[in-house]
């Protein structure tokens, strides 16, 4: 008998990983997500002025001619309209910078040239949303990052140790919780002087960490009392061990589930706060910033609406239909 | 109510009874060519470990397998002559409660949290009999008065988790009686509760069962409790029942191995001392089950023939049915 | 270890959990979970303690084992009196004291695989090198029964019995002189849990040591223990030789309890003597002796007093006013 081999069996997320991909719907959100996350990392070579590769002067620039020192001050749609004889350019898919405006062609509904039309200073409204989509994503990452990262600190350390350590901390989330988080936002954005995207996902994450450490300090709760829990504390244990080896591994599921939701929710606030005017400053391009553009250009301009809603709403949707696909999947009655 | 001045008229006569479920794992065999037979005013114990299938028996009596993944796909279930297994779900809503009723192992789970027991026993009454809210009332009192519940004016107006367990598992039982059913299905009715409590339950049934002549089909693990209560005991393996006999030579002279094994493994004052007999392996898969008899690969009797061919149930001594090849030779070989 | 072989001595220990009301938590009054329980267990010797539901002997065991912290008392495992011991001198003094508990599916991390949760014990208290602990779970597994192989898969995999085996073996991990089995084949069924007490019985004969067996099963203690406690709401009620108990049982809990035991002979059938009602709520036990209301001899002692626990022979120990003045007059 001591002669069989350790037989290695699939782990929890082995299995949570099987049982999401039965579910079609999820899948196809997943793959969404994916292509959503490629464009934004790849903006720069989606949607530029600047060439891809150029050969100049028998030098090779590859693959971000924007990183190199010597070219930096070159104005790239000019240069690249007068491309000097003997050198050679490879142009973004998008060949055209979200900042580049052209005042003779604003307003322009899609065409072959600008296929989601320009905006009100002829800027291309595609290169914009490529570029846009690195705020609303980053957005939606960073904040639940610092949400997630928050909640599981201040939820299991309330869970786990109770007392008069739990009651101060399930105090100060229900004072935080008692605000209406939007106006909290506009109140925290309000006090810096210079808005940046860096200030809206730490407000954003800020704000919504209550909903995370709640959930956490739930699963301590009940989790502590749970026999291999105090099976670790009758093996002689360090409580950081038990928490964090036992306890957590155990609680982090629904912390997942809800922070996939939730990025769907920072997306929506960045979206929201960009249309109300207080996200990411102008020229910066964002989803939101681009629809409330659209605000004043309803009846001219449906393109401005059309694209920027539908992205938003498409990626809400994917994040979503991740998210209710992790739920299933990490159902306690999967019998894992 | 047909047939019920006959005394040795059988309640519940169930024959050649199969459940299956389809899963994704196979056809598993919850209940295979399961016969039972119940009579007026009498209690059959049906026993046997988790998952041999008696629970699955006694929904599939009540009509209630979950359907997909469970279907009966054959046999008669004969409730005073009357087969429930060809009867329409409409009719069967009709029987159920009325005629048959079943209390569970967690009354928690079966009373409705957020209603008070006077207004889930009235309800429960009254789905069935035509009756005033006052009249049904009135019966509710009388019912819970006949349990044994102190006060029971004031327990009307309680919730569920007012009560105590056992109270709880008394309410259910009221609910039960209430219509006055021929058949009470009593599913692991005391297996929550403890000793005192269990012994008072137990009673309790004993002299419902007496007073109202109702047939009692008691489903339980616990062979002690089955001893203190039952009048028949079928003893279910694996989907089958492999052992049938009054009470008293069943637990005298066991005449298959797997019953006698399980008498065995009991721990009691008199294996003081000495090891427990135990049964090697575990109950095979019911969607795998083995050829020939199905606890062939436990058993310490097996021969050739076992592997070979499937036992029936079939008579060793009067009223004693035993599904084993060798169920003569069991006494003797097994000391 | 003392040298009349006491591997545990636990005296007046209690566990009173504070009743908390209204916003701002005040302390209403306080459950007696455990209130003043003493016993002692030799070398290879099995304590039962027995009793209902909601009578504090699972809360017993665990504060006998600082994993929940006494009101107060004394324990003395192997001479040390743990409750004088914090922090890591504890946790390093827990390889001494082990438990197993009831229920098979959640003593056991279902994110750990079965080689990890045996050997975490070893990894936690530093006592085996990574290739010496793979050695020592493969020889544990093979131990409890189980497959070297068993080492790499999950607790899921298996069943009830398996897995109580798999939580044996975690405790068997640290050599524990002291064993707490806290109902541990109530899960079971009556097949799986022979074989399981069969296993306990073996590991008890090789290495001697001692178990506090917590059980409702009254036909269980009496195989299994050597002397057995009876409790009724945080108190021992009657204490004995397990022989003793069963035969010639004096508390009138005790007694009824037996009764209410349905033993597995349709022969033995008895007109039982029912014990009325159930277990009063611990938060307000009645006054005097906890059992009077509930008790057919009760008189006005009683309702007014808690009757002492006295000896009244062959280290036979009874808390009841009525016993106590038999033995007195009997005297």
């Amino acid at each position: 008998m001591s002669e069989a081999p350790v037989e290695k069996s699939p782990s929890y997320w082995r299995l949570v990983a099987r049982e999401f991909m039965r579910r079609k719907l999820s899948v196809a959100a997943l793959i969404g997500v994916s292509g959503f996350i490629l464009v934004a990392l790849f903006a720069p070579w989606l949607a530029n002025d600047a060439p891809i590769v150029l050969v100049r002067d028998g030098r090779v620039y590859f693959p971000s001619t924007f990183t190199y020192p010597e070219l930096r001050s070159i104005d790239w749609a000019y240069y690249m309209d007068n491309l000097p004889e003997g050198q050679w350019a490879l142009m973004p898919p998008v060949p055209i910078s979200p900042y580049r405006d052209d005042i003779f062609n604003t307003l322009r509904p899609p065409s072959r040239e600008h296929p989601m039309g320009t905006d009100d200073v002829g800027r291309d409204v595609l290169s914009r949303m490529i570029w846009g989509s690195r705020i609303s994503l980053s957005v939606g990452f960073v904040a639940v990052g610092i949400a997630v990262v928050l909640g599981v600190i201040f939820g299991s350390i309330a869970g786990y140790f109770g007392g008069m350590v739990d009651i101060i901390i399930s105090r100060i989330i229900e004072i935080v919780i008692c605000f209406p988080m939007f106006f909290l936002l506009l109140t925290i954005i309000a006090l810096v002087a210079r808005v940046n995207i860096y200030y809206l996902m730490f407000a954003i994450g800020i704000v919504g960490w209550t909903g995370v450490a709640r959930l956490v300090r739930g699963e301590f709760l009940k989790l502590r009392e749970q026999e291999f829990a105090v099976a670790a504390r009758a093996l002689g244990a360090p409580a950081t061990r038990v928490m964090f080896r036992h306890i957590l591994p155990n609680a982090i599921a629904p912390v997942l589930v809800s922070a996939t939701f939730g990025v769907a929710g920072a997306i929506l606030t960045e979206s929201g706060l960009s249309f109300l005017g207080f996200g990411v400053p102008p020229p910066t391009a964002s989803w939101g910033s681009i629809l409330s553009l659209a605000r004043q250009y309803v009846y001219q301009a449906w393109w401005l609406t059309a694209f920027p809603g539908a992205a938003i709403f498409l990626s809400i949707l994917c994040y979503n239909l991740i998210g209710e696909g992790l739920r299933d999947a990490v159902d306690p009655r999967l019998k894992v | 109510m047909s047939g019920r001045g006959d005394d040795n008229h059988k309640v519940l006569d169930v024959r050649g009874l199969c459940t299956r479920f389809f899963t994704s794992a196979g056809v598993a065999r919850a209940v295979d060519e399961v016969a039972l037979s119940l009579q007026r005013g009498k209690t059959l114990g049906l026993v046997g470990e988790s998952g041999c299938g008696k629970s699955v028996t006694a929904l599939s009596i009540m009509r209630l397998v979950p359907d997909p993944p469970g279907r009966i796909t054959s046999g008669e279930i004969l409730l005073d002559g009357q087969d429930l297994a060809s009867l329409s779900e409409k009719r069967m809503r009709e029987i159920r409660g009325r005629e048959v009723a079943m209390i569970f192992q967690e009354p928690m789970t079966s009373l409705n949290p957020v209603f008070t027991i006077g207004n889930q026993l009235i309800e429960a009454i009254r789905v069935h009999e035509d009756l005033s809210k006052s009249q049904a009332r009135r019966l509710a009192l009388e019912m819970l008065e006949r349990v044994g519940i102190p006060n029971p004016a004031e327990r009307l107006s309680n919730y569920p988790h007012q009560l105590s367990g056992g109270q709880q598992q008394r309410v259910m039982i009221a609910m039960a009686i209430s219509l006055n059913p021929r058949l009470l299905i009593a599913d692991e009715p005391t297996t929550a509760l403890d000793v005192t409590v269990q012994a008072q339950i137990l009673k309790l049934l004993d002299e419902l069962r007496r007073e109202f002549s109702i047939g009692i089909l008691f489903i339980t693990h616990d062979m002690a409790v089955i001893a203190q209560t039952a009048d028949d005991v079928a003893v279910m393996y694996a989907g089958r029942i492999v052992e049938t006999a009054d009470v008293f030579s069943l637990f005298k002279a066991p005449r298959h191995p797997y019953t006698r094994l399980l008498f065995e493994s009991i721990p009691t004052e008199k294996a003081r001392g000495s090891r427990l007999r135990t049964i090697k392996g575990t109950v095979p898969p019911l969607t795998h089950l083995p050829r020939g008899c199905n606890f062939q690969k436990r058993c310490p009797l097996a021969i050739e023939r076992c592997i070979e061919e499937d036992p029936t149930l079939r008579e060793i001594a009067g009223g004693h049915l035993s599904a084993c090849h060798r169920a003569e030779e069991v006494e003797e070989l097994m000391r | 270890m003392t040298s009349n072989g006491t591997v545990v001595e636990v005296r007046g220990l209690k566990k009173h959990y504070p009743v908390r009301q209204g916003v701002f938590s005040r302390v209403a009054g306080s459950v007696r979970a455990v209130d003043g329980v003493s016993f002692s267990i030799a070398r290879g010797r099995t304590f039962g303690l027995v009793g209902e539901s909601g009578c504090g002997k699972t809360t017993c065991a665990r504060a006998a084992l600082r994993l929940v912290e006494p009101t107060e008392g004394d324990i003395f495992i192997n001479g040390t009196n743990i409750l004088s011991l914090s922090g890591k001198h504890l946790r390093r003094a827990r390889r001494g004291f082990q438990i197993i508990f009831q229920d098979p599916y959640a003593s056991l991390n279902p994110r750990m695989t079965v080689g990890a949760i045996i050997g975490e014990g070893l990894k936690v208290h530093r006592m085996a090198s990574r290739r010496e602990r793979r050695r020592r779970v493969t020889e544990l597994l093979e131990r409890v029964g189980l497959s070297a192989g068993a080492a790499g898969r999950y607790p899921h995999e298996f069943s009830g019995g398996q897995r109580q085996r798999i939580g044996i073996a975690r405790a068997l991990a640290l050599s524990p002189a002291f064993l707490v089995c806290d109902e541990p084949v109530s899960a079971l069924d009556v097949s799986i849990s022979a074989q399981i007490i069969n296993l306990l019985k073996d590991l008890q004969e090789e290495t001697q040591m001692s178990y506090l067996f917590i059980s409702h099963d009254l036909n269980l203690v009496e195989y299994i223990c050597d002397e057995v406690a009876v409790m009724y709401l945080g108190r021992i009620v009657e204490q004995a030789h397990a022989e003793v108990i069963y035969e010639r049982a004096m508390h009138p809990y005790t007694r009824a309890l037996l009764a209410a035991n349905p033993l597995p002979d349709p022969e033995k059938r008895r007109e039982k003597i029912l014990l009325g009602g159930a277990v009063p709520n611990p938060a307000s036990p009645p006054q005097g002796c906890h059992f009077h209301p509930r008790c057919d001899a009760a008189d006005e002692a009683c309702r007014l007093q808690y009757p002492k626990l006295v000896e009244i022979g062959g280290g036979h120990l009874v808390a009841c006013h009525m016993v106590d003045q038999k033995s007195k007059t009997s005297q």
